[in-house]
């Protein structure tokens, strides 16, 4: 790696840095925070009353990117939507599925899911097969199929995917929109999110998918994030159109 | 905490500053993963297992072919079958991967129908209309038409959907800044629950 790339490095990571520290010094009350409305996370609160009303379980997956890989906060934005529904399914007794595409994601979802029943004071009703694993990263196809096989035996009420898959999406989103399941999905590549686009309009896009705590917990740390997260989106708007601009008339 | 955030700045700056020290962390992180690899499997044998004594006839064939690879596998390393696993992937896993991968194109003409269906609006008109351009334009058809569907779908490819996905990854990118950040302050702890 050259010096110049190391330098860019390290300036946009201490810049981002001290940015993050300083919103979350000016923070005030979290809940006087306006945040944009985003279908998607209205939607996904609602899943879980279906779930109670219906009496069935909420389908999650957070996709099939290794925590040790280059997916890895993708992971973990998956891995934070299905704390949130953990959380809230002990809560109203209406246990999740889960299913994954990595191992190390099954462990971390088994994490996930007994930190809740412990949270809960429920630890005994911990059952570490709700966390299905269906197959390794590179095997997308065979995912998709062990998890279109869970949709139809588990008395599913609504699918959500939120993390890193690709085209086999479109297996499964078809499978479960066949199965008129409700849907939330979202990832951060673009050949997921046009197979997804068809099945619903709650769809988590790119960088969206990573305002997930924010949106859900509300704590003064992810909100703190997500405004960091907006202030490097305009200084890279502001580079692109300087750079546009730049050429156009210098050339 | 302060254990996993030491780690965490040691890997970053390794990998800018002093690449062995990097790639030796990741290196173990591999490791791990290789682990929570074989963790999964135990996760699929034992549901399946579970499923096979209710009657389950898939989860019996899922068995059967874990238990076919794994020893063919033992077999490959003690030298009694040559490239065995390699023969039955070739054989069996490639071919039923790209029925399926062959089949995605239908799954997708079939959303977008049902879509239209669903909700008649000009976004689903678009995307329906954009699909079958698309489709036209990677499909052998007489000259005229094969020329004029090309040209249109290069210009859609170049002009709407490369800029898109760069828009989408350069968000995905900046998200992942922010994640990291939170990680690497000790402000989120995935690893503490």
């Amino acid at each position: 790696m050259d010096a110049l790339t190391v330098v860019t490095a390290l300036i946009i990571i201490l810049l981002s840095a001290g940015l993050f520290f300083l919103f979350l010094r000016q923070m005030g009350d979290p809940d006087d925070v306006q945040l944009r409305p985003l279908g998607g996370y209205r939607s996904l609160k609602k899943q879980i009353g279906l779930a109670v009303e219906t009496g069935r379980h909420l389908h999650i997956t957070p996709g099939r990117a290794s925590l040790a890989g280059q997916g890895n906060p993708t992971s973990l934005a998956g891995l934070s939507i299905l704390e949130y529904f953990a959380d809230e399914a002990c809560k109203n007794d209406v246990p999740p599925v889960i299913t994954t595409g990595d191992g190390s994601l099954t462990v971390g979802a088994q994490d996930t899911l007994r930190g809740a029943y412990s949270g809960a004071g429920r630890i005994d009703a911990y059952d570490p097969s709700l966390v299905r694993f269906q197959a390794a990263e590179s095997s997308p196809l065979a995912f998709a199929a062990g998890v279109t096989d869970e949709l139809r035996d588990q008395n599913i009420s609504s699918n959500i995917m939120v993390g890193r898959f690709g085209s086999e999406a479109a297996i499964i989103t078809e499978a479960a929109d066949r199965m008129s399941f409700q849907q939330i999905l979202g990832s951060d590549d673009p050949l997921a999110l046009g197979v997804m686009v068809p099945v619903t309009e709650d769809i988590l896009i790119g960088e969206e998918l990573f305002a997930a705590p924010a949106y859900l917990r509300r704590k003064p740390v992810h909100l703190a994030s997500l405004q960091l997260q907006d202030t490097l989106r305009i200084l890279v708007c502001a580079g692109v159109f300087l750079a546009a601009f730049y050429y156009l008339v210098v050339g | 905490m302060a254990l996993a955030i030491a780690f965490g700045l040691v890997t970053l700056l390794g990998l800018l500053l002093v690449p062995e020290v990097g790639a030796t962390l990741t290196g173990w992180a591999s490791l791990l993963a290789a682990v929570a690899l074989l963790l999964g499997i135990l996760n699929l044998l034992t549901i399946h297992s579970r499923r096979v004594l209710q009657g389950n006839f898939y989860s019996l064939v899922l068995l059967f072919g874990m238990a076919a690879v794994i020893a063919l596998g033992i077999t490959d390393g003690l030298g009694l079958t040559g490239n065995g696993v390699q023969t039955i992937f070739e054989l069996v896993q490639a071919p039923l991967e790209a029925a399926m991968a062959s089949l995605l194109a239908f799954f997708l003409i079939f959303s977008g129908y049902r879509m239209l269906q669903r909700k008649r609006s000009w976004w689903s008109l678009l995307f329906v209309v954009t699909v079958i351009i698309m489709f036209l334009a990677r499909t052998p058809l007489p000259e005229v038409l094969s020329n004029l569907f090309t040209k249109v779908g290069d210009i859609v490819s170049e002009v709407v959907i490369n800029p898109g996905i760069r828009g989408i990854l350069i968000g995905v990118s900046l998200g992942i800044i922010a994640v990291s950040i939170r990680i690497l302050t000790g402000s989120e702890r995935p690893y503490d629950k």
